[in-house]
């Protein structure tokens, strides 16, 4: 990677974190274990009419803790406020219990998202956040997902989480908003494809099985998970596909999961 | 009978010698007792001035505290997302004022009582100086120890006015003391307090104001939105965060209610105009942070 890109991630899936939490935890403990603590913070947005509080300091037990009530909507682990792009890292995941709405937008109950930027990236190596972020998503049996790559955190966060802002350009908060058409029916359909892309097993199955997968679909790197999905890496990680920019390879995995896809 | 005389004289002077070197012992007895009570009067000082400046070691931290209570106070205050009255962070915001209040006061009401104390403690001191003075001044009439007792009475009035410093220390530290009242313990009385509860409430109003929100802080089952646009292919949900929290963390508030907001407005005529996806309208997520105010 010449220029230093900020990696985006989100993760659709029904593992109910407050019961089992630990799949986040070796994501958090895996991205965040090298960072300095001091420039983390936990913040969480409860279940329920309240507003949340302002972050406060990282502490991963509290933050378990915290998911594990089953109260909190969203939990989240991110950088402290002010911190410049390049060093902004993010994890934020949807924790609600599971006798409660989980105000899903997608066929999953739960989302997780986030980004890091080059900083974080460069202290955890790229290689080691994606393999992170591929566990996570076998842990939880993920349905739908996406990784990739974008010239700004802020970007590649807004990317995952389906969001604008005023930090965006006009073009990019477009293109954000394009990106969500089928996002109702992700679970059903794969997210995507972008860069990396998860398949749910009934994904892999609609494609003929997972060799099948590997032989056909001409990625750089086919990860089957447990689960039975798979994670799809259209390029080697020295030669990212960055949003926004035309890739043959995206383009030709795209027509090869046509069959996953939303059809418009 | 020139010598009858002279024995009388002899044995008169036989009666008065004795009982004159008598009487000037007695005075010179309670000179001495007066100079005691003297001594005693000023250790009894020395005790009090310790005091007083235990006392005023007492009071200067109060003020400290006062004002650290009122910047914690503030900080937190302005940490905090205040956006309306009789919201959840608003009562919160209340609980930490009234918490501050509590801790400032209970320290006031004690410094207060210590220098109640202390003054009825030197009313006594002065009340009893004055009086020895007045002892001393009894025997600068007697001739035979007029000059001893002048000196004790000067030394008297000396420890008179070490004890007057001392209670003019004591008034002046009062009269400041009144303005803590004025501090934390005014509670949102205080200007600072009050501005700083508000600020956040005029910011959210102003920010509605400025994004020309079409819908805010409708009620939902997940919470308050600040701010809902309808802008053609780009409607939105936008909540305001002051910079103590990141972008992001405000995002993540917004994308909460996007479930709710979907929902309601699905058949809005005003969400037509919104980028539909495979269901319905999108609306996106936008968080936005404005400078949180400071001490």
């Amino acid at each position: 990677m010449s220029v230093p890109l900020a990696l985006g991630f989100a993760l659709h899936h029904d593992h109910v974190l407050a019961d089992d939490p630990s799949p986040l935890e070796a994501l958090i403990v895996a991205l965040c274990a090298e960072l300095p603590a001091d420039q983390l913070r936990n913040f969480f947005v409860p279940d329920g009419t309240q507003k949340a509080a302002p972050p406060s300091a990282f502490d991963r037990w509290k933050l378990i803790e915290r998911v594990r009530s089953g109260g909190t909507w969203l939990a989240s682990v991110q950088s402290a406020p002010g911190t410049a792009d390049h060093a902004q890292i993010e994890i934020s995941a949807g924790t609600v219990g599971a006798d409660r709405a989980s105000r899903s937008l997608t066929k999953c109950r739960y989302a997780v998202w986030g980004a890091l930027g080059a900083e974080p990236l460069h202290h955890i190596r790229a290689q080691r956040a994606v393999d992170a972020i591929v566990a996570f998503a076998d842990a939880v049996a993920v349905r739908a997902g996406v990784m990739h790559w974008a010239t700004t955190t802020v970007y590649a966060s807004c990317l995952s989480a389906g969001a604008n802002s005023s930090q965006l350009s006009r073009d990019e908060n477009r293109h954000v908003t394009d990106l969500m058409y089928w996002q109702p029916r992700w679970g059903l359909v794969i997210r995507g494809p972008q860069w990396g892309t998860f398949l749910g097993v009934e994904h892999v199955r609609t494609l003929g099985g997972i060799e099948k997968i590997i032989a056909e679909s001409r990625c750089a790197r086919v990860v089957p998970l447990a689960s039975g999905g798979a994670f799809l890496q259209a390029t080697p990680l020295e030669r990212p596909i960055v949003e926004g920019s035309a890739s043959d390879e995206l383009a030709r995995i795209a027509a090869y999961l046509a069959p996953v896809t939303g059809q418009r | 009978m020139l010598k009858r005389t002279w024995v009388v004289v002899g044995l008169v002077l036989l009666v008065l010698l004795p009982l004159q070197h008598a009487l000037r012992a007695d005075a010179q007895d309670d000179l001495t007792s007066v100079k005691r009570d003297l001594e005693s009067l000023r250790s009894r000082i020395d005790t009090e001035r310790h005091k007083v400046d235990d006392y005023l070691e007492e009071s200067v931290k109060l003020r400290q505290m006062d004002k650290d209570q009122l910047a914690a106070l503030v900080d937190q205050l302005c940490r905090a997302d205040v956006e309306r009255d009789d919201d959840e962070v608003d009562r919160l915001d209340k609980e930490l004022r009234d918490k501050a209040v509590e801790r400032v006061r209970g320290a006031y009401d004690k410094t207060v009582d210590d220098g109640s104390h202390e003054f009825d403690r030197l009313g006594d001191l002065e009340s009893d100086a004055k009086s020895l003075s007045g002892r001393a001044h009894e025997f600068e009439d007697k001739p035979e120890v007029k000059d001893d007792a002048g000196h004790v009475r000067e030394d008297i009035e000396k420890a008179r006015d070490a004890i007057h410093d001392l209670m003019e220390k004591m008034n002046r530290d009062r009269s400041t003391l009144d303005r803590v009242k004025e501090g934390v313990m005014a509670g949102s009385n205080n200007p600072t307090i009050r501005a700083r509860m508000e600020y956040g409430k005029e910011m959210h109003r102003k920010l509605q104001k400025d994004r020309d929100c079409a819908e805010k802080e409708v009620t939902l089952s997940s919470g308050r939105p600040d701010c809902i646009k309808f802008d053609p292919d780009d409607c939105k949900v936008i909540e305001f965060k002051p910079d103590t929290y990141s972008e992001s963390a405000a995002r993540g508030q917004a994308a909460g209610y996007i479930s709710d907001v979907r929902e309601r407005f699905k058949n809005d005529e005003r969400a037509k105009h919104c980028k539909q996806d495979a269901d319905g309208p999108i609306f996106t997520p936008v968080g936005e942070t404005y400078s949180a105010c400071r001490l």
